[in-house]
């Protein structure tokens, strides 16, 4: 395994071999970014991040290694959980309004105006389709593999790979990006 | 390192607080311990390691875009008029690359008998060896030898591009940091043309094979940023092979490909 990825570290054959400490340590950021790219708001993250991990736990004897990674597996019942969070609100959350709220890293004005880029992406994100927001929100907010994202959302991997590369463009273009 | 069209989209992802982290290890450990572990009861090991790796992330995935743009090929009746150099069944045209169609706002249709249109993510998670990919693409499968000097081996996968078709692709990094990537199918004996742009192409020689040298091709990443990068491709053995890369230049990429063997 090449030591430059973000890869997917974690090799088991079953739920009882799977080393739950690390699986968090991995996992904690990247769910909690999928659900951020997703709802858009940070505290509703934060829950439906615990929500998501808790389930995990609780069903962590159905997992079987066999039928997919694990990181496969986690965010399905990520995914699961996000989607049921906008079917009880029937609603999508606003833009994050204390999205730029971050590290304190920074002058005032540089996390001022880091606060205004990440709101205005959030707006856009939230006028993709439903699919398009999931696929922008796996890939950068989970960091998962086309091929990964594939196998959640039902496409082929080059299928993926070309709608994010359309999306990235899009999305850049929207948000007068420089970044050249 | 060159920055990525995409970096913005990465740059909005945060840390989760650690207060968060540290009450929903608590909830979970409140769950109950399961026979065999403990779970979620150590804070984060490795997070700074995983951290650094993962920087690498936009800078790979815009690889998958090179490679999916360098291999979408258009039908005959799309041909300009302009043909550079005929080689074999394949066409070089003036006409701008997809990439460079794109980068001016227009957007390529596909058309669905155009033959290879495949992406490709260079992610490096799972490199095969040798007898697994030869096992994969159904036949084998030719690398350097040695290996280029200062290259690094950092992915080698396949891709299926026809229905029971597959082609071999490994990339290597180089000491310079640019990447060489090579690609191995069957001779795909359809007519098929493939725009150049104002790139240049010449005859070049392998071994006892015939084969073309192109200079200065456009490329994209992932986002909308051209690219240059040299190609040369040639036929054997009943392969087509081709090398890419920015870095490497004309004798360097021949040397390359006559030590390619199985």
């Amino acid at each position: 395994m090449n030591h430059l990825h973000l890869a997917e570290t974690i090799s088991v054959t079953s739920a009882e071999a799977i080393d739950w400490d690390e699986a968090y340590a991995q996992f904690l950021p990247r769910i909690y970014n999928f659900c951020l790219y997703k709802v858009g708001d940070r505290a509703a993250a934060e829950d439906l991040t615990s929500t998501t991990f808790i389930e995990v736990w609780r069903c962590r004897h159905r997992y079987v290694a066999a039928k997919g990674a694990l990181s496969t597996w986690m965010f399905s019942i990520a995914h699961r959980v996000v989607a049921q969070h906008y079917r009880r609100r029937r609603a999508r959350e606003l833009p994050l309004a204390e999205a730029g709220g971050l590290a304190a890293e920074g002058d005032v004005a540089a996390q001022a105006e880091r606060r205004a880029d990440i709101a205005r992406l959030v707006e856009r994100l939230g006028g993709l389709s439903e699919r398009d927001h999931d696929l922008i929100a796996l890939k950068y907010g989970a960091q998962l593999t086309n091929r990964d994202i594939a196998q959640l959302v039902g496409l082929s991997e080059s299928n993926v790979g070309t709608i994010l590369h359309r999306l990235v463009g899009r999305l850049r273009r929207e948000l007068g990006e420089n970044h050249e | 390192m060159n920055k990525q069209s995409d970096d913005f989209l990465h740059a909005y992802r945060e840390e989760p607080e650690a207060g968060f982290a540290a009450r929903l290890q608590g909830q979970l450990a409140g769950l109950g311990p399961p026979a065999e572990s403990s779970p979620f009861m150590r804070l984060m090991p490795g997070r700074a390691g995983a951290q650094r790796r993962g920087a690498w992330l936009p800078r790979v995935a815009a690889l998958a875009a090179v490679l999916a743009l360098l291999f979408t090929v258009t039908p005959l009746r799309a041909l300009a008029t302009d043909i550079l150099y005929k080689w074999g069944v394949m066409t070089f045209t003036n006409d701008p690359t997809i990439p460079e169609l794109m980068a001016a706002g227009q957007t390529p249709t596909p058309v669905p008998d155009s033959g290879v249109g495949v992406t490709i993510e260079l992610d490096g998670q799972q490199v095969y060896n040798i007898p697994k990919i030869n096992q994969i693409v159904g036949y084998p499968v030719y690398i350097p030898q040695p290996t280029p000097a200062g290259a690094t081996l950092y992915d080698r996968t396949a891709a299926e591009i026809g229905p029971g078709e597959h082609m071999a692709v490994a990339a290597y990094l180089m000491a310079d940091g640019g990447m060489l990537t090579i690609l191995q199918h069957r001779v795909n004996k359809r007519e098929r043309e493939r725009p150049v742009g104002q790139a240049t192409v010449q005859p070049e020689t392998i071994g006892a094979n015939s084969g073309v040298w192109i200079e200065g091709l456009s490329t994209q990443n992932q986002g909308a940023k051209l690219l240059r990068t040299n190609m040369l491709i040639w036929d054997a053995d009943g392969y087509t092979f081709t090398l890419m890369g920015g870095s490497l230049g004309r004798a360097e990429m021949k040397a390359i490909a006559e030590s390619m063997a199985p």
